[in-house]
């Protein structure tokens, strides 16, 4: 789950932020909606545990990643938060299977193939799985990134923007798959985007101002 | 960290051509330099196995050098022949600064093994000892090294032809005698174990018999002056019986002072170069002097390889650096799941240090390669054998050396690797 209080970032000699308090609890979605410029990437980062706020607390997992820095901060990051972005990366020298496997051997977990490739299945790309990841489609990639997040069943998954280059049609199946596997993993799931077409199925929504 | 090396090394081979150059390079470099230290080890080791105590080659006037390489490396050839007579006092048993003198006549050989006109003596120079048959006694009986009875074949009691010269020659066979073997000598690692040893007279016998016949061919009526007084028949290959045909020729003779620091030994070779129509020469200065002649030619190379070795590190540098571009996204990612700043800058110091290794191995491969094709040829040319196939405690110090450049090389990428700005890399879209 994740609840934030009073955050507040400045970039240094540039425009401050001061964001609303969020409460998303495990199995459940949030919208969070705002135009270009209103600090969407800003909050993700905070969100992510990508840089830490300028003051607030940010508790994942009943973990305060405000106070967290350096290597305990990028474990945390590991074990607890799942991003998907919008252009989703990958290691090229790695196969589909090896980029998942990835996320659980970085934060020194055993890596656990009957799960990834599980996950991959329930996500419709179970044969996909010894491809090299720059011969899918982007939306295979998508769901391979998907994966990717919730392999090590994350307090937290961060979308951002994973519909806005989608027609209607697959944009509300995208965001179904996500909010399915967020309720599987039991995670807390936050989608940023500017993309209205999700109001209609989110109920619980946040616009910036 | 395991997570890493696999990574590191999933990396290294995701880029084939990049990875193929750096080790190109790499390889040449340390190949070379690993060769350079196989060869001059055991180029060294050889000839000084063979200076046997030796203190002085007295021999025909020449080169000093080709004196030495002659008589005491067996790779060159004679600078001619010396008479028993000018000789006399060398082979003296009773001089006063003279321990051994072992006399050498050349001039034959058996599929290019020499045979030495020799005594007893020269195989306490070498440390030979024989292994089966016994030591030669009469004439044309010859006691074989091991390395002769190895290659040619030879068992006891086998009888061979010998050829005139040093090469291998069926029109220069001397078909009218017969050498039969009648000992072999065990190993000794040394020049001894390429040699057929005979006695003095055997040699003599062979020649007269030549030039006797050579000059019948030829219809001269004189007759010459040495084959017609010859009485070659040594019976106890001592010193004293060579006094005794002071016509006769032979080749040179290996001399091992008394003490080599007396005074008056100290002025022998001086005394034969001004006094005599002799040369003597000094192994152990002529060699040095070889030395440093190969050491100039070797060194160059040290050189150029020393240049290889840098370019090859502005290679895996500017390898690493190049792919830190390409891969901003792929470490930016890896920080998003929980790698931290130490594990990038571990990932990109394990591929420089993996360039290295590999580079390192190839590097080795090619230079014992290359040794075991060259020591195939110098085993063929001079008879030596060369082993391409040690590990010289310095090529593990290559090793290490090799590993540091990959890191020095590393450094800079892996920095900034670790310093990956993940919110701006992420930011760009």
């Amino acid at each position: 789950m994740l609840q934030t209080k009073d955050l507040t970032f400045q970039y240094p000699g540039g425009s401050r932020f001061s964001f609303p308090d969020l409460k998303v609890g495990a199995q459940e979605s949030m919208l969070l909606l705002g135009r270009s410029g209103i600090g969407k990437t800003t909050l993700l980062h905070l969100l992510g545990g990508l840089m830490n706020p300028t003051s607030g607390t940010i508790v994942i997992d009943g973990g305060d990643i405000s106070k967290k820095s350096g290597r305990e901060l990028d474990t945390f990051r590991g074990k607890h938060i799942g991003i998907i972005f919008q252009q989703n990366h990958f290691i090229a020298s790695l196969n589909v299977l090896e980029n998942i496997l990835l996320a659980q051997t970085l934060i020194g977990s055993q890596p656990d193939a009957g799960r990834a490739k599980n996950l991959l299945e329930r996500l419709g790309i179970g044969t996909k799985v010894y491809q090299n990841v720059s011969t899918l489609s982007q939306g295979e990639k998508q769901r391979v990134a998907i994966a990717r997040a919730v392999i090590n069943k994350p307090g937290l998954i961060l979308a951002d923007e994973p519909t806005s280059a989608l027609d209607d049609q697959n944009c509300i199946a995208v965001y179904k798959l996500l909010e399915e596997q967020a309720r599987e993993e039991g995670s807390a799931l936050v989608i940023v985007t500017h993309d209205t077409r999700l109001k209609s199925e989110v109920n619980h929504q946040i616009t910036l101002q | 960290m395991m997570q890493f090396f696999k990574l590191a090394f999933k990396n290294l081979f995701h880029r084939p051509l990049n990875l193929a150059l750096s080790l190109i390079l790499f390889a040449l470099g340390v190949g070379l330099i690993s060769f350079l230290l196989l060869f001059n080890a055991q180029v060294k080791e050889k000839f000084e196995a063979n200076l046997a105590g030796i203190d002085l080659v007295i021999g025909a006037k020449g080169s000093p050098l080709q004196l030495i390489l002659c008589n005491m490396y067996h790779i060159d050839n004679p600078t001619g022949n010396i008479k028993i007579k000018d000789a006399k006092a060398f082979l003296n048993p009773r001089h006063p600064l003279i321990k051994k003198a072992v006399p050498l006549s050349l001039g034959d050989n058996y599929r290019s093994f020499r045979i030495v006109g020799t005594n007893h003596d020269i195989l306490s120079l070498y440390g030979g000892q024989i292994k089966e048959g016994s030591l030669w006694k009469k004439d044309l009986e010859v006691t074989i090294g091991a390395t002769v009875a190895r290659k040619a074949g030879l068992k006891i009691g086998d009888a061979f032809i010998s050829s005139h010269g040093f090469d291998e020659d069926p029109d220069l066979a001397h078909d009218h005698a017969k050498f039969k073997v009648s000992g072999i000598l065990k190993g000794t690692g040394t020049v001894l174990d390429q040699l057929i040893l005979t006695n003095t007279a055997s040699i003599w016998e062979m020649h007269a018999h030549a030039e006797a016949a050579a000059e019948d061919h030829e219809d001269h009526d004189h007759s010459h002056a040495a084959a017609d007084t010859l009485d070659p028949h040594v019976h106890d290959n001592s010193n004293l019986d060579l006094l005794a045909h002071p016509e006769e020729q032979i080749t040179s003779i290996l001399v091992q002072y008394k003490s080599a620091s007396n005074y008056q030994a100290l002025n022998m070779p001086r005394a034969i170069n001004e006094n005599t129509s002799m040369q003597a020469a000094s192994p152990a200065y002529e060699i040095n002097k070889l030395y440093d002649m190969i050491g100039t030619g070797t060194e160059t190379i040290r050189y150029i390889a020393l240049l290889i070795a840098v370019v090859s590190l502005i290679s895996i540098f500017i390898s690493l650096y190049q792919s830190m571009k390409q891969r901003k996204y792929e470490l930016a990612l890896l920080r998003v799941m929980g790698s931290s700043r130490a594990g990038l800058f571990l990932l990109i110091l394990i591929e420089g240090l993996g360039i290295a290794f590999l580079g390192w191995l190839c590097g080795m491969v090619l230079s014992h390669v290359g040794m075991s094709i060259l020591g195939n040829y110098l085993t063929e040319d001079f008879g030596y054998d060369f082993q391409a196939w040690v590990l010289l405690e310095e090529e593990w110090y290559l090793f290490f050396i090799s590993l540091a450049l990959g890191a020095v090389a590393a450094l800079v990428p892996a920095w900034k690797a670790a310093n990956t700005d993940i919110n701006q890399t992420l930011g760009e879209k």
